[in-house]
């Protein structure tokens, strides 16, 4: 590995539980400090609790494998301190993708092709750069990870969990009361409990590389089949923040991974791609054979598995990272009510049916991606020949034509913590559906409508000005904030959020901690909305 | 629109399958699966209905074992 920026270097500290005659307990302990870890240790420490966060590493992701953030991951993380805001600000926006066949352009596409959202569709940025954000703002608010801290042997008991740590100055025992696996695909955690994730491996090898350049090429997506540089293969070009650039080739059933790995290939690959004049580095290559595969179970009595631990997917469709982000957005609110006693039962298992429904939705779409990609057969070689060639000439076929569905937050219609519609809505938008952000304008000033949600239950209510309504509602230890979206409240000055939301006068709309729509009915009833509050928490 | 009625006829279908031999006939058989791939993404776009497509992939596959 050559050319990147040096990575930071994170000291290892000795902690004081390493001096405890009896090992400490910790409400949750969180096995490794990835994309997963260190946005879950967001969360929680959002929600008042301090998760301690065991990190092997003394430093971010080695190689920058994620660099597509979806719109949904920044706008969780914007609000934590803003950082989705800073992701975006160090990254490149972009929101086109075009597809190649042959040496023509089949069709190009636009992921975000309505106003009135705060977020882009994506934001590139490099794995280990949203890493030192996340990691940057998670010093801010005092969290307590643990570089050079790896988790080993873990015992598990009624109550507890306890966790055996190494650590350069040796090892000593950590007790908590729950423990989230966010130890990545290869995780310990997993194979201790001896579980195996059900799915597909795909046959085919790609070659995953970085390189530094400065070229002249918009920020898009470029997808290619069958490219005159790569024959009879697929390639991609994306750009990344610093000046560096995805290129992902794919090289078939057969290569010789040891033999593609020789940079002196690798940079021939890269030039015939990119011809002869423009000067480039190669600065990371990895060889991949990628897999879809889920666990069926997320929590296991005190162990709970979140990310790449639980899930893999092909990375054509950036839905890995995203589908973590949402994995430890999903989980947070959970965990933090369950250790503070004030959820019901299901709370902590509709974590695991959600995230799982997510995770299923985000392998279709993967493994589509990849099948499409990689033909295992003669015929179905030709098959997708024949629907690349029909796309080309008639329009009708694009929506054959796949090189990747990109990333977009799952919806949960069938949750357990969804109530039923009253009364009828003209919108996409259900019980089950994160929020969509529009413009409003508060005593702040101008502002957007994800910002009025989040961190707690809100009751939005579309009102008309008379309508006697309280400030906030306590149901059973659970605050929720009533938001007004009206003349006395939040103004819809473009009048999206009544279209988004098919709001009238009186419409009130029950966000979960994480956004997501719980209940909504046409007019504020309370006994009707304490009910669904408690079906939210899991308490039905 | 496409008609959806749920067989539009087949009514010569002795003409269809003479055209169908025929086209086969004069692609060959070395280039017969590009022909066939071709023709049976068109077919499934005038049938459009996924449902239907999948039961037709299904009568299909019922008659052919999987490979071993
Ligand atoms: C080529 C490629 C491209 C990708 N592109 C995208 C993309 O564009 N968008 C996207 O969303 N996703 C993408 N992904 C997927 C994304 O990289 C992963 O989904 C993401 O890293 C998962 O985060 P994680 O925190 O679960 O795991 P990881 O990032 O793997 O982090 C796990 C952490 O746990 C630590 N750890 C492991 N074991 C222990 C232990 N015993 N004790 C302490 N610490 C431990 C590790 O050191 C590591 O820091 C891509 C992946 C690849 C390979």
């Amino acid at each position: 590995m050559t050319g990147f920026d040096p990575r930071p270097r994170f000291p290892y500290r000795r902690s004081a539980d390493q001096d405890a005659p009896t090992p400490v307990r910790r409400p949750v302990v969180i096995v490794g400090g990835g994309m997963v870890g260190l946005t879950l240790a967001l969360e929680l420490i959002a929600e008042g609790i301090t998760p301690v966060v065991l990190e092997r590493n003394d430093t971010v992701s080695e190689g920058s494998r994620s660099i597509c953030q979806a719109k949904r991951s920044l706008e969780i993380w914007n609000r934590f301190g803003g950082v989705g805001d800073r992701i975006r600000a160090r990254g490149v926006t972009w929101n086109t993708g075009k597809v190649f066949f042959r040496d023509a352009l089949l069709y190009e596409f636009n992921l975000l092709p309505e106003g009135g959202h705060r977020m882009p569709a994506f934001v590139n940025l490099q794995q280990y750069l949203v890493e030192e954000l996340l990691i940057e703002q998670l010093r801010r608010v005092g969290a307590d990870i643990r570089w050079l801290h790896a988790a080993g042997a873990m015992t598990r008991f009624d109550d507890h969990v306890a966790i055996d740590v190494a650590t350069p100055e040796g090892t000593y025992r950590l007790e908590c009361d729950w423990l989230i696996a966010c130890d990545g695909a290869g995780s310990g955690i997993r194979k201790q409990l001896g579980l195996t994730p059900e799915g597909e491996v795909f046959p085919d090898k790609f070659l995953i590389t970085d390189v530094r350049m400065r070229a002249p090429f918009p920020a898009e997506r470029r997808f290619w089949f069958e490219p005159p540089f790569h024959a009879g293969q697929t390639a991609l070009l994306h750009r990344q923040a610093d000046d560096v650039w995805r290129i992902d080739l794919q090289l078939g059933h057969d290569a010789d991974v040891q033999r593609e790995r020789d940079p002196a290939r690798v940079t021939e690959r890269v030039r015939r791609m990119l011809g002869p004049d423009l000067p480039f580095e190669v600065a990371w290559t990895s060889v991949y054979v990628f897999q879809c595969r889920t666990l069926d179970r997320y929590v296991y009595d005190r162990v709970i598995f979140a990310g790449d631990s639980a899930h893999q997917v092909s990375p054509f469709g950036a839905r890995g990272g995203n589908a973590g982000v949402q994995d430890a957005d999903n989980l947070a609110w959970k965990l933090a009510r369950v250790v503070r006693g004030t959820a019901g039962a299901g709370l902590l298992d509709s974590y695991q049916v959600e995230r799982i429904a997510g995770a299923r939705e985000d392998i279709l779409h993967s493994t589509r991606a990849t099948d499409f990609m990689t033909p295992r057969t003669a015929a179905s070689r030709a098959m997708r020949d024949a629907a690349l060639l029909l796309a080309r000439d008639d329009p009708k076929f694009r929506g054959v034509i796949n090189s990747g569905r990109l990333s977009v937050p799952a919806h949960f219609p069938d949750s357990p913590l969804n109530t039923a519609d009253p009364a009828a809505f003209a919108t996409r938008l259900a019980p089950g559906s994160p929020a969509v952000d529009a413009p409003v304008r508060t005593v702040d000033g101008p502002g957007w409508l994800l910002e009025q949600l989040g961190g707690r239950f809100v009751l939005l209510v579309a009102d008309a000005g008379r309508t006697p309504l309280p400030e906030s509602m306590t149901v059973g230890g659970e605050r929720v904030d009533v938001v007004r979206i009206g003349p006395a409240g939040c103004r819809d000055t473009d009048n999206l959020v009544a279209a988004r939301y098919d709001l009238a006068p009186g419409t009130c709309y029950l966000f979960r901690p994480d956004q997501y729509i719980a209940a909504r009915t046409r007019e504020f009833d309370r006994a009707w909305i304490e009910a669904a509050i408690s079906n939210a928490l899991g308490r039905t | 629109m496409t008609e959806r009625r749920p067989n539009p006829a087949f009514s010569d279908a002795d003409a269809s399958y003479a055209a169908l031999v025929a086209a086969l006939e004069s692609v060959g058989d070395a280039r017969a699966q590009e022909f066939l791939s071709r023709l049976v993404l068109l077919l499934a776009a005038e049938v459009g209905d996924h449902a239907r497509i999948e039961a037709l992939i299904a009568r299909a596959a019922a008659s052919v074992p999987p490979a071993p």
